[in-house]
């Protein structure tokens, strides 16, 4: 290191045998607390970095000397460090220590403004309390998401095993149909096979298939041709085989995935399939549909003019956020996307809708199927602190942007623009019978 | 296919047509009958002549003015008359106009600061048959020379001190004043007094034959009616243009005439378009062009070659104006030896109307900052406006409801960067009726205001001065009631034009009741929601009117007094801020609140109600390469406080240009972020690391100097120096200094720092200029001993060059919080910097930051600070408010280690010293600044 430090302390100035630290140090960690009470008794402490050594009395002496800001954990004089705000009986937090003494209070225990010790009030006890109501709360959400969560899926898992039956019945019933198909190709081969001749039985048999009504039976004693029978047993065929297909439409229509009764990734959100959901902006200049699985639209209230600023892209839910992409593209900019946040809830519906930056939405959705187990005794420490940490910081995550430049689209756009002003342009001029465009020329002439 | 081609062809031409298009939307000076007439008089030398009237020279009785005749060289009697008078010590004003007093020619009032002049004893020294001597004050004292020259056209010189002309005023004979339609008016008067005679000698034929003959004539007035982009300009009073030749001897580098976006030193233009002042809305404005911008100063600032001074010409009229600028290189016999050429600028002003009215502001040798005073103690000082607006703003078009700005105030500590101020455009209005809120966006803005005071931010909220016609609306009612706007050329009916809110009106702001009035509309029982934590954004005040001529309004509509609009179109924005400055005041009982407001529009006198910023830019290098001539022109002409839109208003900016940007704009005297509503979003934190990172830093920087730059708003609103001025304004021996890259690509933050902006992408180092003497980098604290030379500096993407200037003192806070507000009370960190001769001063002013009270009742600390002689001491000026601690003292460039370091008490202080860069720290020394003391280093 070339840094080299000279240091004129003169004893009589700096008295250091009066030195004692006071444990704990304002605005240090537990960690950092530990560590100053193995120096509690020493004359010098050394930088958190090693280079420095100062004499106790630096300690938090609202001057920066250390070049790493050790030195001050408790004063807003070394920047970009953080004070610690124990808040006893409440959430430890860490703040910037340029929040120190600024006027403003800023940890719970009002610990930050030590200049002015009657600014704030220590709030630690009514924060604990609040949050221990709002875990409670949010834990109840949760768990009630959870079972409504289960009771839709089971709705959707008895919905599949009755579908499924119904498949079955549908498919036993197209197998039935399809003996008799084979039936009338039968008997049709009868009638065109010029090799073979029918016989007296096998014409009573085609009959009493045909005549299975009164009236057709005694009509047959008059008209008995094989042509009549021919087209009867056409008839019959392609009645049969529309039923064949409506049949087959049905079992579509029940299990629209054909997973064949395998589980598939969309089952905890299987209830949402074919319902929508609305919301209007504050202003209610839009009103947002949001069509699980299909698209999400937005309806612009003044010029009534609908557009889809998102499509289901077939993936996967993760972390809890599933973007809609390939949106109408918007004026001068890229296509539409909506980032879908889902938040657990018993009940479905959109909590916000926001532009968070040009055409980029994002749509808050609670339903139950985002919902995870939440044991009785709550034991899963990680899960509770994750929660309480959210509530806490009610931290918001920030959006982050993909910057796609591609220069076509602005070409496109230019060359609509254009088109748009010419038209503009050339309808003025008309309106102005030879000013504009011409104006030039004739001053010319003039 | 053929189809398909032809297709092709078509977009091809649109695509053309696309490019051209919002230029074409703003007259050439061809398309301008009386610029054209005026460059076609310079080509032909088909000018009317002008020569003084001897017999006519004369002293008025207070001896305040000297006037003397001018008669044309076909005329028999002198219909034209000069007035020459000193208004201020050094400033000399000639004035021409018409001796006949039947049909007035419009004079501006009510921009210069007071019209009740001093005028300077004036007084004929010497008169003989080829010229007048006048001088203007005593031998004693500052005093102006002026020399008329008889001959065959006439000239005026303004002398110096050493008798050689500094400006000569139609040396090229380019004079022109015209007056056709006038004549022919006047003619058309006669006949009617002939016709009344005919009535009364009842000869019927005659009469008859009159009105016929008065009909030929009707038949043969000549059509002034001049059309433009499908609108067509009356000009009912014809032509009526004024134009004249100003001659800088001797003089290479003239400046000034903003708002351009061309380079510093103004170019030759004779080549091709004139610069041009006429203020007008223009969206994607290109660099390097000399087309008119939404704002204008006429005044060209001289730099005499060789010479430490600067004058300036004030060319004091509101009209469309166009300034032609030559080089003439004259041959002198002065010198022996070398060269015998002399290099002269020339500046051909040509302006639509209203009398040729100038201010000549005349330096003395060794004061280059003499003339701003002049010119500021002529228009006004800049305004002081209140600390947070030294600070970091954020704006967005817009920011569309009350919770999104309440959002920001918390993402912006979130993410650790300090932001004094949010900004409202348009859409958090009803329906775009300004002093008002939308009520289903915002709808509790005192609420707004309360929460981002709490974190000691503010509101600025845009108003703008056109009014929605609405019948419904209380004050569309009332103005229409009073009967305050601008008329058609009918003269009856309000002129009505498109802009934001649909079909608007405009109020006349040449009617001081309508002044009034608006002012009125910002009381806080007025303008709901409005508090006093809110300041006022003036845009759109060119005025800017979609469906008008050149995007403005037409010049034939009729203001108070029946004059036309021509007469006054570069005012009109001045007049706005002038009333929203004045309600701002009144808004407050004690009328002991400092306003902020911010205006696009500008004339000469705004810098005393406003701040400026460069308008509609967009998001490219270049843009930012000229944002700095820009802004440093802008502080030549009297108005030091500017800034731009950093990052570019308009399209999207890449990462590294948002960054740079910021780097540079901290720097600026005003410096606010905004954008598009068509843009992406770009917060601070919008691009991420390392790019949020570098923001934030930049945004730090500029907290830590407030201390400093506080003093240079306050300087700047006593003696008018600039803020951020060119290398040659500080550094006036250093020829380099006027070189084109270090001129328009450097700069200094008063004469304390130098800037050198990165305005190129993936630049990461760049040649800089340091004139002669001592140097401390800004990020290193590293010293360069210059003696005038360019350093290659590194400047990867987290910095760029900036300089300390030894022999300077900067005072600093470095406990950077989310706010100026909540820095109010921290302890300053003094950085002393020793020139070659270990010297160093500096200034610091503190007040409360809001009031008039450093002025009604003297409670400010001023304070001089000097190192001389290893003694760093204080000299108080003023010392009526709370004193602030000084934590640190930081001494640079001593070059020797100290054996002790002792205050005026002879305490010992605690003191390092860091070898590596010659830095001695003093810590905690126990002084503030508001109490004088000294330091002794042994």
């Amino acid at each position: 290191m070339n840094l080299f430090w000279v240091f004129l302390l003169l004893i009589i100035f700096v008295d250091l045998s009066l030195q004692n630290l006071e444990l704990p140090v304002r605005g240090a960690s537990p960690k950092l607390n530990e560590k100053y009470s193995k120096i509690k008794n020493q004359e010098f402490f050394k930088c958190d970095n090693g280079l420095n050594e100062y004499p106790i009395s630096f300690i938090n002496d609202n001057y920066c000397d250390c070049e790493d800001g050790s030195d001050e954990p408790g004063t807003s004089a070394c920047i970009e460090m953080t004070f610690y705000c124990s808040n006893e009986g409440y959430v430890p937090e860490i703040i910037p220590s340029s929040r120190v003494n600024d006027g403003i209070c800023d940890c719970s225990d009002g610990s930050d403004e030590w200049m002015s010790p009657n600014k704030c009030q220590n709030l630690s006890k009514e924060k604990k309390v609040r949050l221990d109501k709002q875990m409670e709360e949010e834990i109840t959400i949760r768990r009630e998401g959870y079972i409504a969560k289960l009771k839709l899926k089971k709705k959707t898992e008895k919905k599949s095993d009755k579908a499924l039956q119904k498949i079955n019945d549908l498919n036993q019933e197209i197998k039935e149909i399809n003996k008799t198909l084979i039936q009338i190709t039968y008997y049709q081969s009868l009638y065109t096979d010029p090799n073979k001749v029918m016989t007296e039985e096998q014409k009573t048999e085609v009959n009493s298939f045909l005549k299975l009504t009164g009236w057709e039976r005694f009509k047959s004693f008059f008209v008995s041709s094989s042509i009549s029978n021919q087209n009867k047993l056409q008839m019959k065929k392609s009645k049969i085989e529309d039923k064949i297909m409506i049949l087959q439409e049905k079992i579509k229509m029940v299990d629209p995935f054909q997973t064949d009764n395998q589980s598939n990734p969309e089952d905890d959100f299987f209830y949402l399939k074919d319902t929508h959901y609305s919301w209007k902006t504050d202003d209610k200049h839009y009103d947002y549909t949001f069509y699980p699985f299909d698209k999400v639209e937005q309806r612009d209230n003044n010029d009534r003019n609908t557009v889809t600023i998102g499509r289901w892209n077939d993936k996967q839910v993760t972390d809890g956020q599933e973007l809609y992409i390939n949106g109408k593209r918007c004026n001068n900019g890229p296509s539409r996307e909506v980032l879908i946040k889902y938040k657990c809830h018993k009940t479905s519906k959109i909590v916000s809708v926001k532009e968070t930056n040009f055409c980029i939405y994002e749509l808050i959705f609670q339903t139950p199927g985002i919902c995870e187990d939440i044991d009785d005794d709550f034991h899963d420490q990680q899960k509770k602190e994750a929660i309480e940490s959210e509530i806490v910081s009610k931290n918001v995550i920030s959006t982050k942007n993909n910057n796609s430049n591609s220069g076509l689209w602005k070409i496109v756009i230019i060359v609509a623009l254009c088109v748009m002003a010419y038209f503009a342009y050339t309808y003025y001029n008309q309106k102005n019978d030879n000013n504009g465009l011409f104006q030039k020329k004739s001053l010319k002439n003039e | 296919m053929k189809k398909i081609i032809c297709f092709f062809l078509f977009l091809f031409f649109l695509l053309l047509c696309c490019e051209c298009a919002d230029q074409s939307k703003f007259k050439l000076c061809s398309q301008s009958t009386f610029c054209e007439n005026n460059r076609e008089i310079r080509k032909n030398g088909s000018g009317p002549r002008f020569s003084f009237v001897p017999s006519s020279a004369k002293v008025d009785e207070n001896k305040n003015l000297f006037q003397i005749d001018l008669l044309r060289s076909d005329e028999v009697e002198p219909r034209l008359f000069v007035e020459i008078s000193s208004v201020i010590p050094g400033v000399v004003r000639v004035k021409i106009n018409e001796k006949d007093p039947d049909l007035n020619r419009y004079e501006v009032e009510g921009v210069l600061l007071t019209e009740n002049f001093n005028y300077q004893n004036a007084e004929i020294v010497s008169q003989n048959e080829e010229l007048i001597l006048l001088r203007f004050g005593s031998e004693k004292e500052k005093h102006a020379d002026v020399k008329l020259v008889y001959g065959s056209s006439w000239k005026i010189e303004i002398l110096n001190s050493g008798g050689e002309p500094i400006m000569v005023l139609n040396n090229d004979s380019l004079f022109n004043f015209e007056m056709d339609k006038k004549d022919f008016l006047l003619n058309k008067q006669k006949e009617k007094e002939k016709e009344a005679e005919a009535k009364n000698s009842d000869n019927e034929k005659e009469k008859e034959e009159e009105e016929e003959e008065e009909k030929n004539q009707e038949d043969d007035q000549p059509n002034y009616e001049e059309r433009f982009g499908g609108n067509t300009d009356s000009r009912p009073y014809g032509p009526s243009s004024v134009a004249l030749d100003v001659i800088f001897p001797d003089t290479e580098h003239i400046y000034g005439l903003p708002e351009h976006s061309t380079k510093l030193s103004l170019e030759d233009t004779e080549e091709g378009e004139p610069f041009r002042l006429y203020n007008v809305d223009i969206l994607e404005y290109e660099t390097e062009s000399r087309m008119s911008l939404y704002g204008s100063i006429p005044v060209i600032i001289s730099k005499p070659n060789n010479q430490k001074t600067l004058h300036g010409i004030f060319w004091f009229n509101p009209s469309d104006t166009w300034i032609d600028i030559s080089t003439q290189e004259t041959q002198t016999k002065k010198k022996l030896f070398g060269k015998n050429s002399r290099v002269s600028k020339r500046a051909h002003w040509m302006s639509e109307t209203g009398v040729i009215d100038l201010f000549i502001m005349t330096g003395q040798e060794g004061k280059m900052y003499q003339v701003f005073e002049m010119y500021d103690t002529l228009t006004g000082f800049p305004y002081f406006p209140p600390s947070f607006s030294v600070a970091y703003h954020q704006c967005r078009w817009s920011y569309k409801t009350q919770k999104e700005i309440q959002n920001l105030n918390e993402k912006f500590d979130e993410y650790d960067i300090p932001v004094d101020v949010f900004w409202m455009d348009i859409d958090h209005t009803d329906g775009k009726k300004y002093f008002t809120f939308d009520s289903r966006t915002y709808p509790d803005p005192k609420q707004l205001s309360k929460t981002v005071s709490d974190k000691g931010r503010k509101l600025v909220a845009i108003v703008d001065p056109h009014i929605k016609k609405e019948n419904s609306w209380e004050l569309y009612k009332e103005a229409q009631s009073n009967d305050y706007f601008i008329k058609k050329s009918d003269r009856k009916t309000d002129y009505e034009g498109h802009c934001w809110p649909g079909t608007s009106k405009w109020p006349d702001f040449l009617n001081q009741k309508v002044i009034e009035w608006w002012g009125s509309r910002f009381s806080y029982d007025k303008y709901e929601g409005s508090t006093s934590n809110m300041h006022i954004w003036n845009d759109m005040n060119e005025p800017a009117i979609f469906n008008g001529p050149e995007m403005s309004i037409p010049r034939d509509t009729i203001h108070l007094g029946e004059i036309e609009h021509r007469n006054i179109h570069n005012s009109y924005g001045f007049f706005v801020t002038k009333g929203t400055f004045e309600g701002l005041i009144k808004r407050n009982q004690d009328q002991n609140e400092r306003p902020f407001i911010l205006t696009r529009s500008f004339f000469a006198g705004s810098q005393r109600y406003s701040t400026i910023w460069t308008g509609d830019n967009m998001a490219n290098w270049d843009q930012l390469k000229y944002t700095e001539s820009m802004l440093l022109s802008l502080g030549l002409a009297g108005a030091p406080l500017s800034g731009e839109d950093a990052g570019g208003f308009l399209n999207n900016p890449d990462e590294e240009l948002f960054a740079r940007w910021f780097q540079t704009s901290a720097f600026h005297p005003f410096f606010r972020s905004h954008s598009h509503t068509d843009t992406k979003r770009r917060e601070p934190w919008v691009f991420g690391d390392p790019y949020t990172s570098i923001i934030r830093e930049s945004v730090k920087i500029r907290y830590s100097l407030l201390p400093f730059y506080y003093t240079q708003f306050y300087k700047a609103s006593t003696k008018g120096k600039p803020i951020m001025r060119p290398l040659w304004l500080v550094f006036p021996e250093d020829a380099n200094a006027l070189n084109e890259e270090v001129e328009n690509f450097s700069y200094m933050i008063s004469s304390s720092m130098l800037v050198s902006p990165i305005s190129e992408k993936n630049q990461i180092s760049k040649d800089v200029y340091l004139p002669k003497g001592c140097w401390y980098d800004f990020h290193t604290l590293e010293k360069i001993n210059s003696k005038g030379a360019t350093y290659k500096i590194d400047a990867p993407l987290e910095k760029i060059p900036i300089f300390y200037r030894g022999g300077k003192i900067v005072p600093r806070k470095m406990r950077v919080r989310r706010s100026s507000h909540l820095m109010q009370n921290d302890p300053i960190t003094l950085f002393v910097f020793l020139d070659e001769n270990k010297k160093s001063s500096g200034s610091i002013f503190i007040d409360d930051g809001h009031s008039y009270d450093f002025k009604n009742s003297n409670k400010y600390i001023h304070q001089k600070i000097s190192f001389q002689n290893n003694k760093l001491f204080t000299k108080t000026l003023n010392s009526n408010y709370d004193p602030a601690l000084i934590e640190r003292i930081l001494i640079f460039g001593l070059e020797q280690t100290p054996k002790n370091i002792m205050d005026n008490n002879n305490q010992d202080l605690i003191f390092n010293v860091d070898e590596s860069i010659d830095m001695i720290t003093i810590k905690k020394p126990n002084l503030s600044i508001g109490h004088d003391w000294q330091i002794l280093i042994q």
